[in-house]
C-alpha cells in the first residue's frame, strides 16, 4: 500500500545524501551546488509537501462529515489519496450502514409488495452506500437465474445476464447457498461475465444468495468500481439486507398464499352458498308438499266414519292443492260399479259396461289420467264430467291398497294447469288416502280386534311384577271373566306330584279337598282335561257333589273349558260359566283360544318361578349352614390349638419353670404335632375355598429362588432330622413371575414335606429350577419310594391316599397334592408327576413367566403373620 | 421390650375363651406387659376405657357382642378410638382378615399364633402407638 510513498522517499534521500557526498569528497562548482538544492526544493514540494497538504485537506473534509472527495484532489494526492479515499469511503458506508438497515428494516417489515422492497432495497444500496451498480437475481420459473431489478448498470447487462444455478459466481453463490466476494475483477476474469465487468468498470463485487426457508431464491450483487471495496462490515450489512430481502419474500409469498387461500375460501363459500340455497329451497318446498300431506292425513285419521273421512279430506286437499272440484270414485265390489264421492256424488259408473270409458280403463289398468283440455276427450264419461260437473282439467288417480280400490280425482286446478309436480305430489297422497279408506273399512272388525287384543294386553301385563302364583290366578280370573262376559269360573292346575287337578279359583275352593280331581279318574272334566282343546258345553253331570251343587245353586246353564297347555303338556284346566244356555259362541270360543296359550305361559311362569324361589332359597340356606360350618369347625379346632401350641411354648422355653431333656423332646413333639394339626385344618379351609370357588389369588412380582430358599428353611427341620442330603440347582437370572408368594410357597411346602416323608433316612433331595420357554419349571425329585404308574394321575385328586402299605406309617389328608395342583393350576401352570416305584419320585410343575390375567384379593396372611395398616 | 418411655405397657385382651386369656396373661406378663383380661366385649369396653391400655387383643367370635362391633365401639370413642387394636381370630378366610381390619383394627393375627410372631406385632404397635 505505502510502497509508491516509501520509494519516491527513499529515492528522494539517496539522491540527497549522493549529492552531499559527492559535495563533500570533490570540489563542486558553487553554481552546481545551489541548483541542485533548488532541484530538491522543487522535488521536495511536488513529492512531499504538495501530497501533504492535500491529503491534510481530505483528512480535514472527512473529519466534517464530507467524503466526496474531488477527482482533481485524489489525483494530485497521488496513490495515497487514492487509499485514504477507500478508507474514507468504507468510514462513511458503515456509518450509512446503521441508518440504512434501520431504513431498510423498517421498509421491509411495511411493505407487502416484493418489487417495492427489491426497489427500496436497490435505492438504499445505490444512493445512499453510494455505490456505482447493485442488481438483485431471482430465480425464474424456467430455472435461469435473471436479473429483477438493478441500479446502475446498463440495459444491455441487465439482459444479457442468464445463468443456470452453479454457472458462474452468480450461479455459484446460488448453488451454495454462500456469499462471494471478489476482491479483483481483473484478476478472476469470470468467463461469463467478465466483458460486461469490464465494460461496466466493475472492479470489485459481491453476490449474496437470498435465502427463505433454507433454499437460495436469489442472488443480491452489490458492485464497487474499488478494488477490494469489500471489507467485512461492508459486507455484513449487505448480508444482513439480504436477509431482510429474503423476510420480505418470505412475507411476500405467505401473504399470497394467504390471499390465494381466501380466495378460494371466498370461492367457495360462494358455490356453498348458493347451493345451500338451491338445497333450501327444495327443502322449503318439500317441507310445504309434507306438511300438506300431513295435514291431508291429519285431518282424516281422527275419523272412522268413511263419509266423514272422504269430507274432510276432500275439505283439506282442495285448500292445499287449489283445485276446485275434489271426489272419489269408489268400487263397489257387490255392483261392480265406480260410485261418486265428494263433488262427483251421484255419478256412478259401470265397469261392465262395454262403453269405452277413461276412468274405467284407468281404474282397472291401475294407470293415471292427467288432461288439462277435457274438451277434447271424446270419451262419454269426460265427456259427463266436463258437461254435468263444469271439469275442464282433471288429475285420475287410481287409490291401491292391496287391491285396486277405486279412484282419486281432481279437476280444474284454480292456479295454471296441472304439471307433473302436482301429479307426484298427488300420488302421494292418493297412496296414503288408499290407506285411510282401507283402514276405515276394515275399522269395524279391527274395533273387534282392538278389544281382544286389549284384553291379551292386560293379561300380560299381569306378568311384568313378580309373580305370585295365586296373585297371578286372580287377576288372570278377574281379566278372562270380564273378556268372555262369562258369570263365574273355575281354575284347577296340577299340582306338583301330576295326581291331582288342583282348584285355584274361586278362592273360597282354592286347595280344597272337595273339588281335587284325580287326574286319572274318569270323571268328564279329566276327559275335556286330557283333551286338551276348548270347548263348550251345557249344564252336565259331574262326578263332584260340590260341583253339582255349585252348578245348581248358581243357575250355571253352559260351560266353556279352556284347558291350559305349555309345551304340548296340560298343566291346568280353567272353567268359565254363564248362567245363558249356548252363552259362549265362536267369537268367544276364539278369543278363549287366543287367551289359552297366553294363559298357560304365564302360569307356568309362575309355578316356575315360585318353584325355584323355593329351591334357591333352600340352596342358599344350605350354603350359609356350610359357610358357617366350616368357619365354625375351624374356629372350633383352632380355639384349643392356639392354648396348646401357647402354653407348649410357654413351658418349652421354660418360661414356667426348668424342664428335663426328655420332657423338653416330648414337648418338641406335641408342639410340631399340633403345627401338623393347624395344618390340616387349614388345608380343610382350602379345600372348602376351591370347592365354594372362592380360592383366588394374589399375584405379585417376586423372585421363586426367594420363594423356595424360604420354603426350605421351614422344613429345615424335618431335613435334618432325617439326614437327608439336600441340594439346589436354580438358574442364576432367573426371570420373576407373577404369582401369589405365600400360595407358592404352600407348594413348595408342600412338595418339599412329601419329599421329605417319602423318603428313608440319609436319602436324597434335589430341587431344580430352570427356564423352559414361556414357564418356569420345577422339579422336585426325591429318591425314596415311588409310586406306581396308575396312581400318576390320581395322586393330584383329593382324599386319595397312595394305596400302599408304607404310606399309612406318614398319614395326611390327601388333600396337600389337590391343592398344590389347584394352586399352580390357579397360576396358569400345571404339575405332573414321574416316578418308578423303588427309585423315587419327581414331581414337576410349570409357572408361566408372565401371567397376564391379574386376579386379586385381599391380604392372606399366615398363622402369626399380621398384615400391618398403614397408622399416622 | 414392655418398657415403654419408663412405664410398663399395658394390654388388654378381650376373649371369651378363658385357657386363651390364661395364656395370653402368663405369656405376656411373662414378657414384662401389664395385662389385664376381659371375657366378652362389653367388659372389654369398659376395662378399656377404665385402663387405657396400650394395645387391646381382641377375639373375633364372641357371644353377645362380636369383636367387630367391640372394634367399631372403640373407634367411635374418642377416649379409645386411639387405642392400636390387634385382633386375635381363629377365623382365617381373606373376608374375614378384611372385615377385621375394615373394621379399624391395627393388625390380623390368625389363632394360632406362633408366640413370637405375637410379641413382635405387639411390640411393634406399642411403639407406633406410644
Amino acid at each position: 500500500m505505502k510502497k509508491g510513498f516509501n520509494f519516491r522517499l527513499i529515492f528522494f534521500i539517496t539522491v540527497v545524501a549522493v549529492f552531499l557526498i559527492f559535495a563533500k569528497f570533490t570540489a563542486v562548482n558553487p553554481i552546481i551546488y545551489y541548483l541542485f538544492f533548488v532541484v530538491i526544493i522543487i522535488f521536495g514540494y511536488m513529492f512531499i509537501f504538495r501530497p501533504v497538504v492535500f491529503i491534510e485537506k481530505m483528512v480535514s473534509s472527512a473529519v466534517n462529515g464530507d467524503y466526496s472527495i474531488k477527482k482533481d484532489i485524489l489525483g494530485k494526492a497521488g496513490r495515497l489519496g487514492e487509499e485514504l479515499n477507500l478508507l474514507f469511503n468504507r468510514q462513511m458506508v458503515s456509518q450509512e450502514s446503521l441508518n440504512i438497515l434501520f431504513a431498510a428494516s423498517k421498509t421491509i417489515t411495511s411493505r407487502i409488495e416484493i418489487d417495492d422492497v427489491v426497489n427500496m432495497l436497490l435505492d438504499l444500496v445505490h444512493q445512499k452506500m453510494m455505490l456505482p451498480s447493485t442488481s438483485i437475481v431471482f430465480l425464474d420459473d424456467d430455472g435461469l437465474l435473471r436479473i429483477k431489478a438493478s441500479r446502475g448498470l446498463t440495459d444491455d447487462f441487465v439482459r444479457n445476464i442468464h445463468l443456470r444455478p452453479g454457472e458462474g459466481f452468480v450461479g455459484r453463490a446460488f448453488s451454495s447457498k454462500e456469499t462471494i466476494i471478489i476482491n479483483d475483477a481483473t484478476k478472476e476474469k469470470n468467463p461469463e461475465t467478465f466483458k460486461i465487468e469490464e465494460k461496466e468498470g466493475i472492479m470489485s463485487y459481491v453476490h449474496i444468495p437470498i435465502i427463505v426457508n433454507d433454499k437460495a431464491i436469489g442472488v443480491f450483487n452489490v458492485n464497487s468500481r474499488t478494488k477490494r471495496f469489500f471489507d467485512t462490515n461492508l459486507v455484513k450489512t449487505l448480508i444482513t439486507l439480504a436477509d431482510y430481502l429474503a423476510v420480505a419474500v418470505g412475507n411476500s409469498k405467505m401473504y399470497q398464499e394467504m390471499q390465494e387461500f381466501n380466495r378460494r375460501l371466498e370461492l367457495e363459500v360462494e358455490s356453498t352458498t348458493e347451493e345451500l340455497t338451491n338445497t333450501n329451497l327444495r327443502l322449503i318446498s318439500k317441507v310445504k308438499e309434507m306438511k300438506a300431506l300431513n295435514d291431508i292425513i291429519f285431518s282424516a285419521t281422527g275419523k272412522f266414519n268413511i263419509d266423514e273421512m272422504f269430507a274432510t279430506v276432500i275439505d283439506k286437499i282442495k285448500f292445499v292443492t287449489s283445485v276446485s272440484i275434489a271426489g272419489f270414485m269408489i268400487y263397489d265390489e257387490q255392483n261392480d260399479t265406480l260410485v261418486g264421492v265428494g263433488d262427483f256424488k251421484g255419478f256412478e259408473l259401470a265397469l261392465s259396461d262395454e262403453t269405452p270409458s277413461i276412468l274405467a280403463k284407468s281404474f282397472k289398468n291401475v294407470s293415471t289420467f292427467i288432461s288439462n283440455e277435457l274438451f277434447m276427450e271424446s270419451s262419454p264419461d269426460i265427456q259427463r264430467l266436463y258437461k254435468d260437473y263444469g271439469a275442464t282439467s282433471m288429475i285420475a288417480l287410481p287409490l291401491v291398497e292391496k287391491k285396486p280400490i277405486g279412484l282419486f280425482v281432481l279437476g280444474n286446478k284454480v292456479t295454471g294447469k296441472f304439471s307433473h309436480d302436482d301429479l307426484r305430489f298427488l300420488s302421494v297422497v292418493a297412496s296414503q288416502i288408499a290407506g285411510l279408506i282401507d283402514r276405515a273399512k276394515i275399522y269395524e272388525q279391527l274395533a273387534q280386534r282392538v278389544n281382544d287384543l286389549l284384553t291379551l294386553r292386560d293379561i300380560s301385563n299381569t306378568i311384568k311384577t313378580e309373580p305370585q302364583l295365586d296373585e297371578i290366578i286372580e287377576v288372570l280370573a278377574d281379566k278372562t271373566i270380564r273378556a268372555l262376559e262369562s258369570d263365574y269360573a273355575i281354575f284347577w292346575l296340577v299340582d306338583d306330584e301330576g295326581e291331582n287337578l288342583t282348584p285355584l279359583f274361586p278362592p273360597e275352593y282354592a286347595g280344597k279337598d272337595i273339588m281335587k280331581i284325580p287326574v286319572k279318574s274318569e270323571a268328564l272334566i279329566t276327559k275335556i282335561f286330557a283333551a286338551g282343546k276348548v270347548q263348550t258345553a251345557n249344564a252336565l253331570e259331574f262326578q263332584n257333589e260340590a260341583y253339582n251343587k255349585l252348578q245348581e245353586t248358581s243357575g250355571i246353564k253352559s260351560h266353556l273349558f279352556v284347558p291350559l297347555k305349555v309345551e304340548g303338556k296340560n298343566i291346568g284346566l280353567f272353567c268359565f260359566c254363564s248362567k245363558s244356555q249356548n252363552f259362549f259362541n265362536d267369537d268367544k270360543i276364539r278369543l278363549a283360544e287366543l287367551m289359552a296359550g297366553q294363559t298357560a305361559a304365564i302360569v307356568e311362569n309362575a309355578r316356575i318361578h315360585n318353584h325355584l324361589k323355593k329351591v334357591n332359597a333352600e340352596l342358599e340356606r344350605l350354603n350359609s349352614v356350610k359357610n358357617d360350618f366350616v368357619s365354625m369347625v375351624s374356629h372350633e379346632l383352632r380355639t384349643p390349638l392356639t392354648a396348646i401350641k401357647g402354653f407348649v411354648h410357654v413351658v418349652l422355653n421354660e418360661e414356667a419353670g426348668k424342664i428335663n431333656e426328655q420332657q423338653k423332646k416330648f414337648l418338641s413333639i406335641v408342639d410340631q404335632s399340633s403345627n401338623h394339626l393347624n395344618h390340616l385344618i387349614g388345608d380343610l379351609l382350602d379345600l372348602s375355598k376351591i370347592e365354594s370357588g372362592l380360592i383366588t389369588l394374589k399375584p405379585e412380582q417376586l423372585d421363586l429362588a426367594d420363594v423356595i430358599r424360604k420354603s426350605v428353611e421351614t422344613n429345615i427341620n424335618q431335613i435334618k432330622n432325617k439326614d437327608i442330603e439336600f441340594q439346589m440347582e436354580i438358574d442364576k437370572e432367573l426371570p420373576k413371575i407373577n404369582g401369589d408368594h405365600s400360595r407358592l410357597m404352600q407348594v413348595y411346602n408342600n412338595l418339599i414335606a412329601n419329599a421329605v416323608k417319602f423318603t428313608d433316612l440319609g436319602g436324597q433331595i434335589t430341587i431344580t429350577v430352570k427356564e423352559k420357554g414361556d414357564f418356569i419349571c420345577s422339579s422336585i425329585t426325591d429318591n425314596g419310594i415311588g409310586i406306581s404308574k396308575e396312581e400318576h394321575k390320581k395322586i393330584f385328586d383329593k382324599f386319595y391316599q397312595v394305596d400302599s402299605t408304607h404310606t399309612r406309617i406318614v398319614g395326611g389328608t390327601g388333600l396337600g397334592l389337590f391343592i398344590v395342583r389347584t394352586i399352580v393350576e390357579l397360576h396358569g401352570g400345571n404339575i405332573w408327576l414321574d416316578s418308578t416305584p423303588g427309585s423315587g419320585s419327581t414331581f414337576s410343575f410349570l409357572l408361566p413367566k408372565i401371567k397376564k390375567k391379574r386376579l386379586s384379593t385381599g391380604d392372606i396372611p399366615q398363622a402369626g403373620q399380621a398384615p400391618f395398616t398403614e397408622k399416622n | 421390650m414392655a418398657k415403654n418411655g419408663g412405664t410398663v405397657s399395658k394390654i388388654l385382651a378381650i376373649d371369651d375363651d378363658n385357657t386363651t386369656l390364661q395364656l395370653l396373661d402368663f405369656f405376656l406378663t411373662k414378657h414384662k406387659y401389664e395385662v389385664t383380661v376381659a371375657s366378652n366385649g362389653v367388659d372389654g369396653i369398659k376395662k378399656a376405657q377404665e385402663i387405657m391400655p396400650d394395645l387391646i387383643l381382641l377375639d373375633v367370635m364372641m357371644p353377645n357382642m362380636d369383636g367387630i362391633d367391640v372394634c367399631k365401639k372403640l373407634r367411635a370413642d374418642e377416649k379409645t378410638a386411639k387405642i392400636p387394636i390387634l385382633f386375635l381370630s381363629a377365623l382365617s378366610q381373606d373376608v374375614e382378615v378384611m372385615r377385621g381390619l375394615m373394621a379399624g383394627s391395627d393388625g390380623y393375627i390368625v389363632k394360632p399364633f406362633e408366640p413370637d410372631n405375637l410379641l413382635k406385632s405387639i411390640e411393634k404397635l406399642v411403639e407406633i402407638g406410644g
